[in-house]
């Protein structure tokens, strides 16, 4: 007597093959494994906010009044810049109430300011110097393996030596002595200025 | 399966069915879900490749300068040495070539001439903007 079975047993094999196959293929193909190298999305997340906290920095309250970040600059004033940057903005509301202190595991950033000078030693073949300065420390130093972004910003400099502390000193008057001071090489001209912030997650 | 009845035997095909389509399904979520990875993978490449941040930078920059030389605030030989700042901290720092040039002021248009060219060697961008001041 002739049946079916042999036939419908080959066709459930061959449909079994095929379910293990593509199950096997879906599954190596559906899972990627996030390696230290592929951080791509949370730097982009970390530069967008840098980059944006130093735009609300540089952003001055009306068109007479020079921004924080120009003050800060003009003062040289590392404190302020990370009370700013770091404390009021970066690590805003909620999350700077957690993290009360600086280190733990959070963003560390270090801020350094860059300026373009003449070199004149050589009257006949003067240079374009570019020098950085740091303008605020990072508390943990930087060891090199953890992803870093840096964001940047220039500035308006009108002076090497500014007259206006307001910004390093809340009690008036100020003294602009107690200042902290630019570098010697910086010229005493308006000037653009560089500022260059590297956040890593520690 | 002796003891079984003709229509127990059925149901055990209706299982088995069920599993098919459940299984399909599967595959298709599976396939959905290995895509967002790679979605968001490329998106953040883009977006970081892209200079945005250092485009609107030095234009802001480049404008402020413009309003302080209508100002009177900035003489010839000042801006002219801004622009050597921004020209350079570009080239070393950000490794952007960055031109600009600021005309001079047109009373009869009411206006002035502003050419910036930027080029990171990605991406370029050029512009021609006519400002008021």
């Amino acid at each position: 007597m002739v049946n079916s079975d042999a036939q419908l047993y080959t066709m459930e094999g061959i449909a079994a093959g095929v379910i293990m196959i593509l199950t096997a293929y879906l599954v190596l193909g559906s899972t990627s494994v996030y390696t230290p190298g592929d951080t791509h999305i949370t730097d982009m997340q970390l530069e967008q906010v840098g980059a944006d906290v130093l735009k609300i920095m540089d952003t001055p309250p009306d068109l007479n009044n020079a921004s924080e970040l120009e003050k800060i600059v003009a003062t040289n004033d590392g404190a302020r810049f990370h009370q700013l940057f770091w404390e009021t903005y970066l690590m805003s509301g909620e999350i700077a109430a957690q993290k009360t202190t600086r280190t733990g595991s959070s963003i560390i950033t270090n801020a350094t300011v860059y300026y373009h000078y003449t070199d004149a030693s050589d009257p006949l073949n003067p240079q374009p110097v570019i020098q950085g300065y740091q303008l605020s420390k990072p508390l943990i130093p930087y060891s090199g393996s953890e992803p870093g972004v840096r964001v940047t910003r220039y500035v308006n400099v009108t002076a090497r030596n500014t007259t206006d502390c307001s910004s390093c000193c809340p009690i008036p008057p100020c003294d602009p002595a107690l200042c902290p001071k630019m570098p010697a090489t910086v010229e005493d001209r308006p000037q653009v200025m560089l500022v260059e912030v590297f956040m890593w997650k520690a | 399966m002796e003891g079984l009845s003709p229509e127990r035997k059925e149901e055990g095909q209706w299982i088995v069915l069920m599993g098919f389509l459940v299984s399909i399904g599967i595959f298709f979520l599976a396939l959905i879900l290995s895509q967002s990875t790679i979605v968001g993978q490329t998106t953040a490449e883009g977006v970081l490749e892209f200079p945005k941040n250092d485009l609107q930078d030095v234009r802001a920059e480049i404008m402020d300068i413009t309003k302080e030389k209508s100002m009177g605030a900035l003489t010839q030989m000042q801006e002219n040495r801004v622009m050597e700042d921004i020209q350079n901290l570009s080239l070393y720092r950000k490794s952007a070539l960055v031109e600009y040039r600021i005309g001079d002021w047109d009373p009869g248009a009411g206006n002035r001439i502003v050419t910036i060219h930027y080029n990171n060697g990605v991406f370029e961008y050029d512009e021609t903007a006519s400002v008021r001041y």
